[in-house]
């Protein structure tokens, strides 16, 4: 391959929670990039875990043929499309340096790149959640984060994006044009009002003269050894939680029916009593809150999303 | 049965931070068995749901000592570890006690697994097998099994204009493995925990292999939302589309008979999977699907009357 033809190479890749669409958004920049005689790829990658668990999904978009079909490590975009994830997952790993980063969320591009430390990058955001709420009347923000995508990279024109996000829906929603219509105004408003700033030059130039310091193969420990039970406690699965249940002592009749039910031991006991959750392993299912009596109703559920408005309000 | 309060004072065989789906009532169920033995056990683990989610390197959740194995073969390795301690107890060079747990889906149990389940059960081993049956391939993406239910849709049974989900019922697996002659077979539901707990205590104190259904309603793949988990297993029980029974040496008994049977529709419309079900072309498949499991009720009314009369004439004709 030409030094020519690896430069025509763009990898993206997506980070969302499985359910949130990112793999469809991904598959319809790929079609959008066959429609303007590109070369494409699109493909998602989920762990065994699966609604609400954090998944990516990858492009290749190139105006040569290509012959790689691994996972992307070294992408020169990533898309978040949950703002949740910057905080739990190493999101930039792997991002060339200047590359775009494009994030989901209200906050303007200069804070992003203080807040979340992506300074060697460009930063896009645009509150695509916002948008589609107003326009879908839903929270899939895949949609506007493509018109943004298509805004500051410039590799695919909105136009294109426009006909394809038409003809994938047209199928399905025949008979409801009001769907496919707010699916356009989303793309477009994504495409308006994204807000970028460039990465911060004396970042950019120390990244790249920093070394990695390898370990040598005698210093690594031995691999595939697990040596303690119960081991995954350490991994917090609380990120995947969209609502999560408030307990108030003063209401528990300590029937320990929530312990009982609780899928990942989020019941906090403490001498045989529940004194609280564990919310960095509760999911948010809310079976708890189910099965605590009518009466005495110690635990309720209440929307994450909520919750922050009512901490900022604070 | 121990009281929850004392179930809360064990240690937990599986801890949190595995990856089951919100809501999914996998880890416990698994729990709940476990926490029914009386003494320490060893949990063979056929690939599905429960190993993919709970071993992801370099964690695993489990608190037991755990043996994953191929999809086939839980029961033969489950058999493996019960000779073994046997064995190795004849030769004084052991002298604890466990009980040997084999946990498969309903794809390494009424389909891959079958084999080696069946050539376990005629053994005769002494171990619990815990069919997980969330009725279909969940954790490879929704194809249909052996113990989809019929008119339900899967990824490989689509319900469109020629299909309308799956054509063919679900295989009788607690009748094929009743027929081995095992002492204990039940079918429980997580959302009836006495029940279940006590149906567990009695497969530990079976004198040989005991078998446990377990319904494992999947938000993902019946199509549901994570807290209506145990509401689901509970109508799949009320409608006895998942009637919990017991088959006791041969003797037959119903744990739970609802009072007022619910028509199957309520099960069914609360579920993606059988949306299909709903559409004015389609109306007459609830009635056949109400038809055959008003036929399984009844015959399942007819053998617990049979076998308890049987039991009946056994107790009362004099020891030869």
């Amino acid at each position: 391959m030409s030094a020519n033809a690896q430069r025509t190479l763009i990898e993206v890749r997506w980070h969302a929670r499985a359910g949130q669409g990112a793999k469809t958004a991904a598959n319809i920049l790929a079609q959008a990039a066959l429609r303007e005689g590109k070369y494409a790829q699109s493909f998602p990658e989920f762990g065994p875990e699966r609604r609400g668990a954090p998944m990516q999904a990858f492009n290749r978009l190139s105006d040569q043929p290509f012959y790689m079909h691994s996972s992307i490590t070294e992408p020169d975009i990533v898309i978040v499309v949950d703002p949740h994830l910057m905080d739990t997952i190493p999101v930039t790993e792997g991002l060339k340096p200047n590359g775009w980063i494009i994030i989901n969320t209200p906050l303007p591009p200069e804070e992003a790149q203080e807040r979340w430390e992506l300074k060697p990058y460009r930063v896009a955001t645009v509150d695509a959640s916002g948008i589609a709420r107003e326009t879908l009347r839903q929270d899939i923000p895949n949609v506007p984060l493509l018109g943004a995508f298509a805004r500051v990279t410039g590799l695919i024109s909105l136009e294109t994006l426009q006909k394809d996000t038409a003809q994938r829906l047209e199928k399905r929603y025949r008979d409801r044009p009001q769907v496919i219509e707010a699916n356009l105004k989303a793309l477009e408003r994504g495409y308006n009002e994204v807000k970028w700033v460039e990465a911060k030059t004396a970042e950019l130039v120390a990244r790249e003269t920093a070394r990695i310091e390898a370990k040598g193969w005698r210093e690594l420990p031995i691999g595939g050894i697990i040596p303690e039970p119960g081991t995954s406690a350490m991994y917090r699965t609380g990120s995947w939680r969209l609502e999560r249940p408030i307990f108030d002592p003063q209401k528990c009749v300590q029937c320990l029916m929530c312990w009982l039910v609780c899928p990942d031991a989020a019941i906090i006991l403490e001498n045989g009593k529940v004194v609280g959750i564990d919310y960095d392993h509760c999911k948010g299912c809310g079976l708890c809150s189910l099965q605590c009596p009518p009466k005495a109703k110690a635990l309720t559920m209440v929307l994450e999303a909520e919750l922050e408005e009512v901490k900022a309000s604070r | 049965m121990p009281s929850v309060k004392e179930l809360a004072q064990k240690p937990l065989p599986l801890v949190s931070g595995h990856r089951a789906c919100a809501g999914c009532p996998l880890p416990i169920a698994a729990r709940w068995v476990m926490a029914s033995s009386d003494k320490p056990v060893v949990a063979c683990v056929a690939t599905g749901c429960l190993e993919v989610t709970t071993t992801i390197f370099p964690y695993t959740t489990w608190n037991v000592p755990y043996i994953h194995v191929a999809f086939e073969n839980a029961a033969a390795v489950a058999s493996g570890v019960e000779a073994a301690l046997r064995a190795l107890k004849k030769r004084g060079r052991y002298d604890g006690d466990v009980n040997v747990i084999a946990f498969a889906g309903d794809g390494g149990t009424y389909d891959i697994g079958l084999q080696a389940l069946s050539g376990a059960l005629e053994r005769g081993h002494k171990f619990v097998f815990v069919c997980l049956d969330n009725q279909a391939y969940m954790n490879t993406g929704i194809q249909r099994s052996g113990a989809t239910p019929r008119y339900a849709h899967t990824t490989t049974s689509p319900a469109g204009d020629v299909l309308a989900g799956k054509p063919q019922g679900r295989k009788n697996i607690m009748e094929i493995v009743a027929a081995h002659g095992i002492p204990y077979a039940a079918q429980a539901s997580p959302s009836h925990w006495k029940d279940f707990l006590l149906k567990a205590e009695k497969a530990f104190k079976a004198n040989g292999p005991a078998f446990l259904n377990v319904l494992i309603a999947c938000n993902l793949g019946w199509g549901f939302e994570p807290i209506e988990t145990l509401e689901i297993s509970r109508l799949a029980v009320e409608t006895c589309f998942w009637p919990l029974y017991e088959i006791e040496n041969g003797v037959y008994r119903i744990t739970y008979k609802p009072r007022h049977k619910l028509p199957i529709e309520e099960f069914l419309k609360r579920q993606r999977r059988f949306a299909h079900l709903f559409r004015p072309e389609n109306r007459h498949l609830i009635e056949a699907i109400q038809a055959e499991i008003d036929a399984q009720w009844e015959d399942l009314l007819r053998k617990e009357a049979m076998t308890a009369k049987k039991e009946e004439a056994k107790a009362a004709a004099p020891p030869s």
